[in-house]
């Protein structure tokens, strides 16, 4: 049901937000704290690049909990967190902030919610390939490809260090992988299997 | 005594002298330092962001090898590794039922992890198990009065910390101010040099990287020691595009901190692999 | 089971409404009742506490239907005394009763009736094999001693001691510092009527200090507690001030005189200093001095002595010594107040580092007009700050520190964005999670600091740093949070900044609560009997709490708690003797070898020896029925009214045979 065209854009209605969707984070091991949360916004603070999120992350968390599920997923936030843990040990309600956005990551990738060429996601997935065919990553290779996906002209940038790692023996040009890649990767596969 | 170590997947590239230094340091001080065999990629912080089982699982792989080798303390150089590896531990704690599930599907795949292996960065292994006084004994005075910025990265002790308060750790302080080095106050010791986003996100990233540059340029350093592959190769790839953008020379030299120790040793610097260093020190004081 | 001859047992079920009839089958139960050996009859009821309830069981009782009673209904802690009175209207000794409890240990706990109902027969069976072994016991009166004790000399122990002395009785006012005023006496203005601290509390002290029946024992601890309600002996050292408190006169000379001055001063959370020998403020109460032994020179190496030198009445004593005073009262008010959080436990917030970062209890030392500063509000450097942040929620409201509100710093913070306004004319921002100024004139408070236009930022204080990101920062501390209302990340540039600090139990309560024999709550302040209905009343008969060592609270509410524990004792006192129950020891000479263990355990001195015949002898008006000789009697030949051997395994063997 669209919003009467006068109200378009200034109220929320309930029929626009996912109700379910706060508890459905909240079951994921590292989300069962949400509910708790303050809104005392020590997270943004201390996050290092909170200013550059769009939706800082105590305010993120509180979308979750109203059910705003599309703007949550296809926000830029889940994507900058680097992982830092510095919201998660100072959050005086003690909620897994850092488990919260890789929980979102994870959601908004299952919902395609975010551009195909957005170089972190882009990433994540270059990364993923990369350890299921050898065991190992290969971080000149995983450069390249992301530049690849996202944006080539980047790589003509980035020659010039490129060659500086090379020069310096800090590329690794070869790849290395595991004796048995196969098998880590049937384990892998059978981890998830057990889960469903 | 022999110490494995998990090499993670940046000892053969970026982080190679970080390699070198550290089996360095470690053999001038009596010790040896083994790569665990066969490792697998710890999954970083993509893997995670996928799948989290899966993540988790493949973390486990190591421990379960390191496991079933006797291995009782992992050395982990990459503070980002520390924390994947050790998230196994504190998810067998906070999640039982999630990580019963993983791990008896591991067992099956003949990996069992039973929960016996501590993960420790070597840092804390010098600081704690080899000692201050230890270090003194082979110190030649090579560093005395060098000033340097400790940067810790965001992951050394978070989430996880033996023994450090959560922002303002101070092992590294205390071992070089014990062996006669100048160490400052570098309040952003532990701020995030922004991980991957230098190579994604590039305007965060190399902001996060100016900030830190710039307050080490500041208290007048002769190096940035860091204790993190990406850390470092952030912290030192890109200064001069950094100073450009920002219009500020933020040009410091960044090393690894067991590239300083090995330093104070004595130890010759290509064995150091020093020269693969972008932001060579300066020592006219050696 | 014979001994007590034919007892004819009632036996009652109570439904409690739906509390025990939902989950219980009473009939059923009522109907196993009756199957019982020795009962006579068994009847179910609504509401057995209830005037109907209790009639039913009067009616029986006089009817010389039943001669002995059980009720299956709540807990005995509710309604054993009710029932007991009942019985005892009937016409019956109201020891002759049993309680089964079938509410909170069955209706209440179980999820399935038939294993309710059938766990309530057992626990009714029990109770009535118990009961037909009870034996009719007189209580026992004990005399309440009528001096009362109040343990901290803060506000809240201040008005205690004035209620009780005004009505006439004897009170101790033990206190740890050298003055009493406790935290108050610190403070400048309170909220929120800005009235000055120094000005309501010093007319009370004085009060105290010359009131005819209150001896104050200032700059004492009490050491060890014995005894129970009505009678207890409190151990109490009076520490050594080396001045004769007989002779000084409070002049002050030696505090002049003294060529140390420079300790940093306590009171003053080490703002400024004091001399060895001083006085914690002006307007102390006992207005005697103190020596510190620790920095005296003169206990040093006996140099110096120029107090001693000086003092026109020979008053300094560089010999006295502890003293060990016994006090006997017959009730215990406990305001030992509050410890403020050590702000240094937050790294990010840069107190230790930054000596303009300040806590609130230096700031009102600061502001205070007898304090270090006179009453200026400065940095550390001496000059006038232009821009203050205020943070609120600094160790409270947190899991890694304390999960709790400590209830005034909302409160005060506005009190000190105000007095900034008023001496600097500083620009003052507000850091919060939530205002919360829920008292009389509160709100309008609020209002008040709201119209001042002090910058009100909702988010709580991230980090406090003096590593600059622009131009405008260098120099200054900055303050980053995020403005959760406007939803971005700020940082704020200020020259000073306040942490409003929890407040937290005293470092020492556990030990402190442990000679008074009270419990504590999970965050270590002390456990009032019940949260609702008896905040100043404890677990432990005639121990009474009130103030801040119960929990975070104002100044209002400490005086409050201070009269109602007053008010609490004095009907203690006034009733002028309590009723023990009858759970004394009784000796079985038979049985008694002569082996004497039970001889040193008594507390109470109730058993000694006696020489000529080999037996022990108990005093049962000495015996307080604690139960260690009874416990301790390997021969059995002492025995506790109340908890025979044998009325406790005929009931376990109720339960067992049942079940």
């Amino acid at each position: 049901m669209k919003a009467p065209p006068f109200l378009q854009g200034r109220i929320t209605y309930e029929n626009q937000i996912t109700p379910d969707f706060a508890a459905e984070v909240a079951a994921i091991p590292g989300g069962e704290g949400i509910f708790e949360c303050l809104q005392c916004g020590t997270c943004s603070g201390v996050c290092s690049v909170a200013p550059y999120m769009d939706y800082t992350p105590r305010r993120l968390i509180n979308m979750v909990r109203a059910g705003f599920k599309d703007e949550v997923l296809h926000s830029r936030t889940v994507w900058l967190c680097t992982g830092c843990y510095a919201c998660a040990v100072n959050c005086p309600a003690g909620i897994h902030i850092t488990d919260v956005m890789y929980a979102l990551k994870r959601l908004a990738i299952r919902n395609g919610a975010h551009p195909r060429r957005y170089p972190i996601p882009v990433l994540v997935s270059e990364f993923i390939n990369n350890v299921r065919q050898t065991g190992r990553s290969n971080e000149a290779k995983l450069v390249v490809r992301v530049a690849l996906r996202t944006n080539p002209l980047r790589l003509l940038k980035a020659a010039p260090l490129g060659l500086k790692m090379l020069r310096s023996g800090r590329m690794h040009v070869r790849g290395t992988r595991i004796e048995d890649p196969q098998r880590l990767n049937r384990m892998l596969e059978s981890v998830s299997e057990a889960r469903k | 005594m022999k110490y494995t170590y998990y090499p993670g997947c940046s000892m053969e590239g970026t982080g190679r002298n970080y390699g070198e230094s550290l089996v360095a340091v470690f053999k001038a001080l009596g010790h040896d330092l083994e790569p665990l065999a066969d490792f697998n990629c710890c999954g970083f912080i993509a893997y995670m962001s996928i799948d989290q089982a899966q993540a988790l699982a493949l973390a486990a792989r190591n421990l379960s090898l390191a496991e079933q080798r006797g291995v009782a303390e992992l050395v982990t150089p990459c503070t980002a590794c520390q924390v994947v590896l050790n998230r196994v531990d504190d998810f067998r704690v906070r999640y039982p039922q999630l990580m019963d599930s993983v791990l008896s599907t591991m067992r099956e795949s003949g990996l069992d992890y039973r929960g016996t292996v501590k993960i420790k960065h070597p840092l804390e292994v010098l600081f704690d198990d080899v000692g201050v006084d230890s270090m003194k004994e082979r110190a030649k005075g090579k560093l005395s009065g060098f000033r340097v910025a400790c940067y810790y990265g965001c992951l050394y002790n978070r989430p996880h910390t033996i023994s450090e308060e959560h922002f303002f750790p101070t092992k590294m302080e205390e071992m070089f101010s014990g062996l006669g080095m100048e160490v400052v106050d570098y309040h952003l010791k532990t701020k995030c040099c922004g991980g991957s986003l230098t190579n994604t996100v590039e305007a965060v990233g190399l902001d996060s990287v100016f900030k830190l540059l710039q307050g080490a340029k500041r208290l007048g350093v002769d190096a940035i020691a860091t204790t993190c592959p990406l850390c470092q190769f952030n912290l030192e790839a890109y200064q001069g595009r950094i100073s450009a953008m920002f219009d500020e020379d933020v040009r410091v030299p960044v090393m690894y901190f067991s590239e300083v120790l090995g330093l104070e040793f004595g130890i010759p610097e290509k064995e150091l692999g020093l020269q693969r260093l972008f932001a060579p020190p300066s020592l006219a004081r050696a | 089971m014979e001994r007590n001859g034919h007892p004819k047992i009632g036996v009652y079920v109570c439904h409690c409404g739906v509390n025990i009839a939902d989950k219980v089958n009473v009939p059923d139960v009522v109907e196993f009742a009756s199957s019982l050996p020795y009962v006579a009859i068994a009847r179910e009821y609504q509401f057995m506490c209830s005037d109907p309830g209790q009639e039913i069981i009067e009616q029986d009782l006089r009817d010389g239907l039943v001669d002995r009673v059980v009720v299956a209904a709540c807990s005995p802690l509710m309604h054993e005394g009710t029932f007991r009175h009942a019985t005892e209207e009937g016409g019956a000794n109201p020891f002759l009763y049993q309680h089964a409890n079938i509410r909170e240990h069955v209706s209440w706990v179980t999820a399935d009736g038939e294993l309710a109902t059938d766990k309530a027969k057992s626990l009714v069976a029990a109770a009535v094999r118990r009961v037909a072994l009870a034996e009719p016991l007189e209580r026992k009166q004990v005399p309440i001693d009528d001096h009362a004790l109040v343990v901290g000399g803060g506000i809240a122990g201040i008005e205690a001691a004035l209620v009780l002395a005004n009505a006439g009785r004897k009170v101790y006012l033990v206190e740890r510092e050298p003055s009493i005023g406790g935290h108050m006496a610190m403070f400048d203005k309170t909220f929120p009527t800005l009235d000055c601290a120094a000005c309501i509390l010093t007319p009370k002290m004085v009060q105290v200090g010359q009131h005819p029946n209150i001896e104050v024992l200032a700059y004492s601890e009490v050491e060890d507690v014995s005894g129970y309600v009505g009678n207890f002996e409190v151990r109490v050292r009076r520490k050594a001030r080396y001045i004769n408190e007989d002779l000084c006169n409070g002049c002050g000379l030696c505090i002049e005189k003294c060529p140390w001055k420079n300790i940093p001063s306590e009171f003053d959370q080490g703002l400024g200093n004091r001399p060895v020998v001083y006085m914690p403020f002006p307007q102390a109460v006992p207005r005697l001095p103190v020596i510190d032994r620790e920095h005296c020179v003169y206990f040093q190496n006996g140099k110096c002595g120029a107090c001693k030198k000086f003092c026109p009445r020979d008053a300094i004593d560089f010999e006295q010594e502890d003293k060990i005073v016994e006090l006997k009262v017959g009730a215990v008010v406990i305001a030992t107040g509050f410890k403020p959080f050590d702000a240094s436990r937050i790294p990010l917030y840069g107190y230790g580092r930054f000596p303009n970062v300040i806590t609130s209890v230096e700031f009102e030392r600061m502001a205070n007009a007898a304090g270090p500063t006179g009453g200026k509000i400065v940095m550390k450097d001496g000059s006038v700050p232009k821009r203050v942040g205020i943070a609120h929620c600094v160790g409270s409201r947190n899991q890694n520190y304390n999960s709790y509100c400590s209830t005034v710093c909302c409160m005060y913070s506005l009190k000190f964005a105000h007095l900034v306004h008023e001496r600097t004319g500083a620009e003052v921002y507000n850091f919060y999670i939530d205002m919360r100024t829920a008292g009389k004139g509160y709100e309008d408070f609020y209002h008040r600091l709201m119209a001042e236009g002090t910058h009100f930022v909702r988010g709580r204080v991230a980090e406090i740093t003096d590593v600059p990101q622009v131009p405008e920062e260098d120099g200054h501390l900055v303050i980053q949070a995020e403005d959760t209302l406007i939803g971005v990340v700020r940082r704020i540039p200020v020259d000073m900044v306040i942490l409003s600090i929890a407040m937290e139990p005293q470092a020492d309560a556990t030990e402190v609560r442990r000679k008074f024999g009270m419990s504590c709550s999970g965050d270590g302040f002390f456990l009032e009997k019940h949260p609702k209905l008896a905040p100043t009343a404890t677990l432990t008969d005639g121990i009474f709490i009130a103030g801040a060592c119960q929990g975070p609270k104002d100044i209002p509410a400490s005086v409050a708690q201070g009269q109602g524990a007053a008010a609490q004792a004095l009907s203690l006192i006034d009733s002028g003797s309590m009723e023990l129950e009858p759970n004394t020891a009784f000796l079985t000479e038979e049985l008694c070898s002569g082996c004497r263990t039970c001889v040193g355990l008594c507390p109470y001195n109730a058993l000694a020896f006696d020489e000529e015949r080999k037996v022990v002898a108990l005093n049962e008006a000495l015996c307080k029925g604690c139960g260690v000789c009874v416990a301790a009697c390997p021969s059995g030949a002492l025995q506790q009214h109340l908890y025979t051997d044998e009325q406790i395994l005929e009931e376990i063997r109720g339960v067992l045979a049942y079940g």
